[in-house]
């Protein structure tokens, strides 16, 4: 291709960016980081998915209890780390935006193209991931949705840039590198130092938000968007009464449990009717989709308990209502080893109180290992399937 | 600088994958219109881009520009870490500082005081430029 001259204005000029920064082994680095980030993200984010939107061949176990607690702390962890190595990273190639000429040859043609949904994917997921833990939905979709095809289209796209991108990472990683503690000709930070400032910056973010999950650390979480010991009997709340529109139907003294679908017997249960089964008490966090946890005592019903009552044998999935009139969360399901394990509870009460109607008087679902939103509240029916 | 090229086949079979791994998510947006709504989810997908590329990026450059003059040579170091550090959090924190997703029926929802919170981290981050910026400064031919 025939170069034409490079035009001497903005950013196309020539050394319109100074910085020894913007080098290809800083990029590397960075891409390393990023690579291992998004990847972590991506797998604990589909599993997530797979959870609650099983396909045929995939069941999701029981046990470990805090299971998922760990897989989905891991994946909003993992996001807020990617935040100051995304942003170092575009920063470094930043001059690569205007390089001249913008189009090589053809392969470089289909390198660039697979950069826009790279760029656009990874700013679009941090962006909306961080806003939706911070309860702020400003678009117009589903968030999960929307956040999860995204994450296919950059995956793709980090596929295609790793590809052309490898042999320099291969080269910048061979060797040491004399310039790493250079300062820059006016004075600013050497690459180690800007390393360091970006991940230190993670540090600080991890440090400030980690407790929502990991409680030995909540006395640090000053930018955490929950705290594990604040809310009603000393946990968070996702969704209050008021908002699932149930604080009628949940306080009214007609007020039955009904277990039907393939049922030997269908029992219809008032609430003096369940508190007279046999209790059992299982310790167990209620972990969030979007990163929180909690671990709390409660006690009531096993689920497989009034699944006996009913003539169900075991190996069943059931479906869980809510009183809940409507919302994508009113209703889950109990695949049957989930059904079946004994710590697997309709709960009556919690933290040695009956439950408050925010965590779902008179009666809320809660099992082990499994996201809060699959821990129905204000259970009004079991579905046998 | 020259920059190595991957072989031709390690390349082509990445985008090959990647691009089917991209044609997949594609697939899905639209399969789930109902829920994606893929007119505004475009609309913020690109706005990611062109939000960054034409407006975040220029502006840091620009601050960059601005700062670079203005501050003593053996003073710039720590003061743009100081700088990176602080738009990180910050930038990070925003909607949390805002108070977007506060909810009055919903009281454990962003029970922190943020903006106090902010203030306990960045001073802790510009405690650390100090020290770094006096020994800088001692260190000063
Ligand atoms: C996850 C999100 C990532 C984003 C958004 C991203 C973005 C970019 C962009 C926009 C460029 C400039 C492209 C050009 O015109 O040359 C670039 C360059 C580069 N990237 Fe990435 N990247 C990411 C991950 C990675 C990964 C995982 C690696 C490697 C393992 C990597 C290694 C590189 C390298 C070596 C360069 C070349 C820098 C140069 O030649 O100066 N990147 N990246």
């Amino acid at each position: 291709m025939k170069s034409r001259p490079r035009p001497r204005k903005g950013p196309l000029k020539d050394g319109a960016f100074t910085s020894p920064l913007h080098s290809p082994r800083t990029a590397a680095l960075l891409g390393i980081a990023l690579g291992i980030t998004f990847t972590v993200c991506f797998l604990t984010g589909v599993l997530s998915h797979f959870i609650q939107q099983p396909p045929a061949w995939f069941t999701w176990p029981s046990r470990p209890a805090g299971l998922y607690r760990v897989t989905q702390g891991l994946h909003v962890a993992t996001g807020i780390i990617a935040i100051p190595l995304l942003l170092g990273k575009l920063w470094t190639v930043y001059p690569r935006l205007w390089q001249w000429p913008p189009i090589e040859n053809p392969t470089h043609l289909v390198e660039r193209i697979s950069l826009v949904p790279l760029v656009a994917g990874s700013v679009f997921l941090l962006f909306t991931g961080i806003a939706n833990i911070s309860l702020w939905y400003p678009w117009r979709f589903f968030f999960p949705a929307g956040h999860y095809w995204a994450s296919w289209i950059t995956m793709g796209a980090l596929i295609v840039h790793v590809g052309a991108k490898g042999a320099i990472v291969r080269r910048e990683l061979r060797g040491r590198d004399p310039a790493g503690l250079q300062v820059t000709l006016n004075g600013g930070l050497s690459r180690r130092g800007f390393l360091g400032v970006l991940a230190g910056s993670a540090g600080v973010l991890t440090l400030t938000t980690i407790g929502q999950t990991f409680s030995p650390l909540k006395g640090l979480a000053a930018l955490a968007p929950r705290r594990p010991d604040v809310g009603p009997q000393g946990f968070p709340v996702n969704k209050s009464a008021v908002s699932a529109k149930v604080l009628g139907s949940a306080l009214d003294p007609r007020y039955r449990l009904r277990v039907t679908g393939r049922v030997e017997r269908p029992l219809i249960l008032s609430l003096d009717d369940l508190r007279t089964l046999p209790r059992h008490r299982a310790t167990l966090p209620i972990s969030c989709v979007e990163g929180w946890s909690a671990t709390v005592d409660w006690e009531g019903v096993r689920v497989r308990r009034l699944l006996e009552l009913a003539g169900v044998a075991r190996g069943h999935s059931v479906r869980v209502e809510s009183l809940q009139p409507n919302g994508l969360y009113r209703t889950s399901v109990l695949n049957s080893v989930h059904a079946d394990d004994p710590d697997t509870l309709l709960a009556l009460r919690c933290n040695g109180q009956v439950l408050h109607i925010d965590h779902g008087y008179p009666l809320r679902l809660i099992g082990p290992n499994r996201p809060g939103v699959m821990q129905t509240k204000w259970v009004s029916e079991l579905v046998v399937l | 600088m020259n920059r190595p090229r991957s072989s031709r086949r390690v390349f082509w079979t990445c985008v090959a994958f990647g691009w089917l791994v991209i044609a997949y998510g594609v697939w899905g947006l639209f399969d789930n219109a109902t829920r994606t709504n893929p007119e505004q989810w475009i609309r913020w997908f690109m706005g990611s881009l062109v939000v960054h590329d034409f407006v975040v990026a220029p502006l840091t450059f620009a601050v960059g520009v601005f700062l670079v003059g203005r501050i003593p040579r053996h003073l710039r170091t720590p003061s743009q870490g100081g700088l990176i550090a602080s738009a990180i959090v910050v930038l990070t924190t925003w909607p949390l500082l805002r108070g977007y997703g506060l909810r009055p029926d919903n009281p454990s929802a962003l029970p922190n005081d943020y903006l106090a919170g902010l203030n306990i981290v960045l001073s802790a981050v510009w405690a650390v430029v100090a020290v770094v910026a006096i020994r800088s400064w001692r260190r000063r031919p």
